[in-house]
């Protein structure tokens, strides 16, 4: 596997993430237009004290409102390649400062909800995969539907309950200031987050590792005497790394959906909960920010998703040097 | 026994007749306990849906300020919200909204994903191809998101919910008819329709169709227990129906700022909602298994 090759295909998936991007922007675009109503009308209802002449003149100028639809969409195009999405109609300040300022809360909650995802998913896996068949892996699998099936807002509501209100152990609402109050506020908040995504994880990594199991080489290793632990490591992890890898950004990507409810359930001032607010609020901008951002962060990760396959698995590499 | 339509060219109808009797039996026989609270737990739904003034102690909508933040008692089995309303009697009369769009969603998306899946699976060639991205595409957003904002910045509450979530719950039962319809389309049986020429909507309705059983109703559960998170988590949101609704979403996000008072308010739609999600879920797991065990018995 030559430079040249490894450069080749990143390209590949570089030029494929730009046309995602395009083709995003476009629907983004679009929003404001999808509104019942004018440009005008959303400013009344976002807040009326901004339904003045002089925003609406800024509103038409940034947009482009009066000039023909493909203009307007040239103008998007300009303004969101350097991230200027207007301004908010609810507290006129830059949309893109509004969403970087509730960064603060999100980065760290997804962090955390991905850490006990990871952590409880590859040990639940794990242990049912090598007792397959007996209650340990019938358990975990019930827990598994559980988890999938329970929405988090009502997991959230009833963990709530029981540890912070009943109990006591954790703040109730809000996010809490220096380090280790805010980490506090957010364990619960991580835990209904991580719960959905221990359910992805366990799931595919489960049957992953059963067809692992079965592979003549890892009986071979068994018969050799080595031990549990050497055959995980040696045998097992490595090839269920490719696995573990798509799974874990397929659980980002619904940590995105799942974290708008998991915020405003637990009075969090997220990314989440600003885009529940702007669209109750027709605060077009906003929202069109926001999911311009998320689009983004999941191009992203399905770029870096695609190459650390290509890192991890010589398999796909020989792969893609044959096609 | 529906799935002997389908044995065709592997084996006489008459003989499997004559086994099924003591088969049923030895099957009855293994019902697990899970099932069994399944299923009573939907019995339970369908009823709240079909009769809500039956079992509701009270009227959901009668206010009585005199008995705010009631504590459960016999009179009120969850006690009462911020109006003096029955919080058990409100939650009964949600049940319908609760699971009614659900059903058309699992309903409506295993039907598109049945068409789809099996043409695809069965044809292959450029439908299956350009299909194919397009669920790629469709997979790799996050559907609930694409929902919020759709509903919210277009509107058109409840059944526009229900339908841009069946759209968006077809890619995943259509992969596994298709995956399934490709292990069909190999099989002697199929061959031997291919022989016998039989009419392309024959072989599919009757012969490969009945085979995909197990998957379509692990699919439809499953479908089924996404589709109540989904449009529970939108009246949650404030999405979904209108204030003061009966639905469990709304109810729990508007009883949530009393739970101290009457902590009920809010905990009753919140073990509603898992309960009934699970006890789908876990139906459809437990229906699955038996089917597609039948299906390797023959």
């Amino acid at each position: 596997m030559s430079g040249a090759e490894i450069a080749r295909y990143v390209a590949k998936r570089l030029l494929f993430s730009c046309v995602a991007i395009v083709a995003i922007s476009v629907v983004v675009f679009a929003l404001i237009h999808l509104t019942p109503g004018d440009p005008e009308h959303a400013v009344g209802i976002a807040s009326p004290q901004n339904a003045t002449p002089a925003f609406f003149h800024q509103l038409r100028q940034h947009f482009g409102l009066d000039k023909p639809i493909t203009t307007q969409l040239l103008t998007f195009f300009a303004n969101a390649s350097h991230l200027d999405f207007g301004l908010s109609y609810r507290t006129n300040q830059s949309a893109l400062s509004l969403v970087v300022a509730r960064m603060g809360v999100t980065g760290p909650l997804f962090l955390l909800s991905a850490g006990v995802a990871l952590v409880c998913g590859i040990a639940m896996a794990g242990a049912a995969a090598f007792r397959r068949g007996d209650a340990v892996d019938r358990g975990s699998q019930n827990a598994a539907i559980f988890m999938l099936s329970a929405p988090a807002f009502a997991v959230g509501t009833i963990l709530l309950y029981c540890f912070a209100v009943s109990l006591g152990w954790f703040p109730v609402l809000g996010e809490g200031t220096g380090v280790m109050d805010r980490f506090w506020h957010l364990a619960l908040p991580s835990i209904t987050l991580g719960l959905t995504g221990v359910a992805v994880i366990f799931k595919n990594l489960r049957s992953h590792l059963l067809t692992i199991l079965e592979q003549d080489y890892v009986t071979f290793a068994r018969s050799r005497g080595f031990s549990r632990a050497t055959l995980l490591r040696g045998f097992v992890l490595r090839n269920a790394l490719v696995t573990l890898i798509t799974t874990t950004s397929v659980m980002l990507v619904g940590f995105i959906s799942t974290s708008v409810i998991v915020e405003i359930t637990f009075g969090l001032d997220g990314v989440g909960s600003l885009l529940a607010d702007s669209i109750l609020h027709e605060d077009i901008p906003v929202v069109q920010a926001i999911t311009f951002l998320l689009a983004l962060f999941i191009v992203g990760l399905n770029l870096v998703t695609d190459l650390l396959y290509f890192a991890v698995d010589p398999r796909i590499r020989a792969e893609e040097a044959r096609a | 026994m529906s799935f002997d339509r389908s044995v065709g060219a592997s084996g006489a109808p008459d003989a499997v007749v004559a086994v099924a009797p003591p088969r049923l039996l030895r099957r009855t026989g293994r019902v697990s306990v899970v099932s069994v609270l399944s299923s009573l737990v939907l019995l339970a739904v369908a009823v709240c849906c079909i009769a809500p003034g039956l079992v509701e102690p009270h009227d959901p909508g009668q206010i009585d300020v005199t008995a705010r933040f009631a504590s459960p008692s016999a009179a009120h089995v969850a006690g009462t919200d911020s109006l003096g309303q029955d919080v058990f009697s409100r939650v009964i009369d949600g049940t319908r909204a609760a699971v009614g769009g659900p059903l058309v969603i699992a309903f409506g998306a295993i039907v598109i994903a049945t068409l789809l899946g099996v043409l695809m699976g069965y044809h292959r060639g450029w439908l299956d191809l350009v299909l194919g991205r397009a669920v790629d595409i469709l997979w790799a957003l996050p559907g609930l998101l694409i929902v919020i904002v759709m509903i919210g910045v277009i509107g058109g509450g409840y059944w526009a919910a229900v339908a841009v979530l069946t759209v968006l719950f077809v890619p995943e039962p259509l992969r596994l008819v298709r995956a399934a319809t490709i292990e069909q389309t190999v099989k002697p049986y199929i061959e031997a329709t291919r022989m016998l020429e039989l009419r392309t909507a024959r072989v599919l309705l009757r012969h490969l169709l009945p085979n995909l059983y197990p998957v379509l109703v692990a699919n439809f559960f499953l479908s089924f227990t996404y589709g109540i998170s989904g449009l529970a988590s939108l009246s949650f949101l404030g999405l979904g129906d209108g204030p003061g609704s009966t639905n469990w979403g709304r109810m729990l996000s508007e009883n949530r700022t009393d739970v101290f008072t009457n902590p009920w308010g809010a905990l009753a739609p919140a073990l509603a909602i898992v309960l009934v999600a699970v006890a789908a879920n876990l139906l459809g797991g437990a229906l699955y298994e038996r089917l597609a065990s039948q299906g390797r018995a023959r």
